[in-house]
């Protein structure tokens, strides 16, 4: 397991997380005498744009015959991918200081529903590619979706940033479904293209059952 | 393969209909149609509001237009970008390189296909303008500037778009550029370097035109940092020389003149 993880590891993109945590860093510190909130979404939107080249493996195709499922591949990759953003964003909230707990869980939402959607992206499109790179799509995906949550009025608007009708708790619903919504489909996409489903299994019963029939006529 | 040769002919020949075919692509792609989208939004709510109440202007409702127009000019860039990359995703750079033509001239036809989403941007701005000057008090000199500026940013984002390309080849760096430009747009109250970021919109005609200048010259800079990545000339320099005074003395006009001290209003 830990040589596994090791070769995954090289194999993964490093660049768009130390780029993203580079660039985390210049933001709080250029920005660390205004309100918590514009850093600290700014942060979050940069990591979970790296996040979404977790996913991207150029021998994806050949690996996809190798008994290891596309989940566990795709898991496998996004522990440890993840666990570096997460730490470098709980370095930079510390480093930055919210002004209050309210404040803190509603960034740490945020910083979920970002992350939830940038990885369902990258994992939909790493599907539909045939190379398996859907990184590239994950950051303009995150930059569409934001942009058109703004279209939608305060009250109804599903990812807000900044401050919506009703305080913090629309803030937390509404991206704590963004996150459950983005894992979701992070889950759906990864099942592994190859897996016995059950259309599968009754027409390969059907078929093994009338070569049997066959076999007994001749 | 390191030791490729290139054979190199004619730079110009080739250099149209390759501006024709990455054109096409340009405006075929989902980052560019998705911007067309919100500029259509856009367009949709500056009608509506039009014909819900009178006295409207384009002063006061046009600017829907202008954000979604500034999100294209953004996803054009993300879009010319990847379209730039798209060598390197394939790993197909050694492979352009045995051809006859030249990777300046490739990256010329990059910058040239820009002129397409330009083109579409035109169009819709040509229509909703020529709706708002049938039912609302006709354009002021620097609302017509201004919709030149968003005209050439569309330009300018998508040159970047192809130097980021050149200089940094990572997809993740577009899209946080367009974040970057969407956070530093001017708020309330602005600050005097705002005026150098390419959504600020002067009220005064005369400035306007030197932040069109701006933009301008800094779409040469863009369009001669990608080309310097595979190519250095004379002309090259010249339109970088160009290009940087042009800039330079736009800046120093609006940054003089765009907040003047005694009043403490800006004309953004």
């Amino acid at each position: 397991m830990r040589a596994r993880l090791g070769h995954t590891a090289r194999a993964i993109i490093w660049l768009p997380a130390i780029v993203a945590g580079v660039a985390g860093v210049l933001v709080v510190v250029a920005l660390h005498d205004r309100e918590a909130a514009t850093p600290l979404e700014a942060v979050a939107i940069l990591l979970a744009s790296a996040a979404g080249f977790a996913f991207d493996d150029p021998a994806a195709e050949v690996l996809a015959a190798s008994p290891t499922t596309l989940r566990q591949r795709r898991t496998a990759r996004l522990a440890l991918l993840g666990a570096p953003i997460v730490l470098t964003w709980l370095a930079l909230v510390a480093a930055q200081g919210p002004a209050s707990w309210a404040e803190m869980w509603a960034l740490a939402a945020m910083f979920a529903g970002l992350l939830g959607l940038s990885l369902s992206i990258a994992g939909v499109a790493g599907r539909r590619s045939t190379t398996g790179r859907g990184g590239i799509v994950a950051g303009p995906g995150l930059f569409v979706l934001v942009i058109a949550s703004t279209l939608i009025p305060p009250r109804w608007r599903p990812l807000p940033l900044g401050d919506v009708p009703g305080g913090w708790t629309p803030i937390y619903v509404r991206w704590s479904a963004a996150a459950a919504i983005g894992l979701l489909v992070f889950l759906w996409s990864s099942q592994d293209p190859a897996r016995i489903t059950p259309r599968l299994w009754i027409g390969r019963r059907e078929a093994g059952s009338s070569a049997m029939t066959d076999q007994r006529r001749a | 393969m390191s030791g490729t040769a290139t054979m190199r002919t004619s730079t110009r020949a080739p250099l149209r209909p390759l501006a024709r075919v990455e054109a096409e692509k340009l405006i075929r792609h989902p980052a560019f149609l998705v911007g067309v989208g919100f500029v259509l939004v856009g367009i949709a709510m500056f009608v509506r509001a039009i014909l819900s109440r009178s006295g409207s202007t384009w002063n006061e409702d046009g600017w829907t237009v202008g954000v979604a127009v500034a999100v294209l000019a953004i996803l054009t860039m993300v879009a010319a970008n990847l379209a730039a990359l798209r060598d390197r995703r394939d790993d197909t750079v050694e492979q352009h390189m045995s051809l006859p033509v030249a990777q300046s001239t490739r990256t010329g036809a990059m910058i040239a296909a820009t002129a397409g989403p330009a083109t579409v941007v035109m169009l819709l701005l040509a229509g909703v303008v020529g709706f708002a000057i049938s039912r609302v008090p006709s354009l002021t000199s620097a609302d017509q500037v201004h919709l030149a500026e968003r005209l050439v940013a569309v330009v300018m984002l998508g040159t970047l778009g192809v130097a980021l390309a050149g200089w940094l080849p990572s997809p993740f760096v577009a899209p946080v550029i367009g974040w970057g430009l969407l956070l530093v747009t001017p708020g309330d109250p602005p600050q005097t370097w705002q005026v150098l970021t390419p959504w600020a919109s002067l009220r005064d005609a005369e400035l306007a035109t030197w932040h069109l200048g701006y933009l301008v010259g800094l779409t040469v800079l863009f369009g001669v940092a990608a080309l310097a990545r595979s190519s250095r000339s004379r002309s090259l320099v010249i339109a970088g020389v160009v290009g940087a005074a042009a800039v330079i003395g736009c800046a120093a006009v609006l940054l003089t003149r765009a907040c003047p001290s005694r009043t403490g209003v800006c004309w953004f």
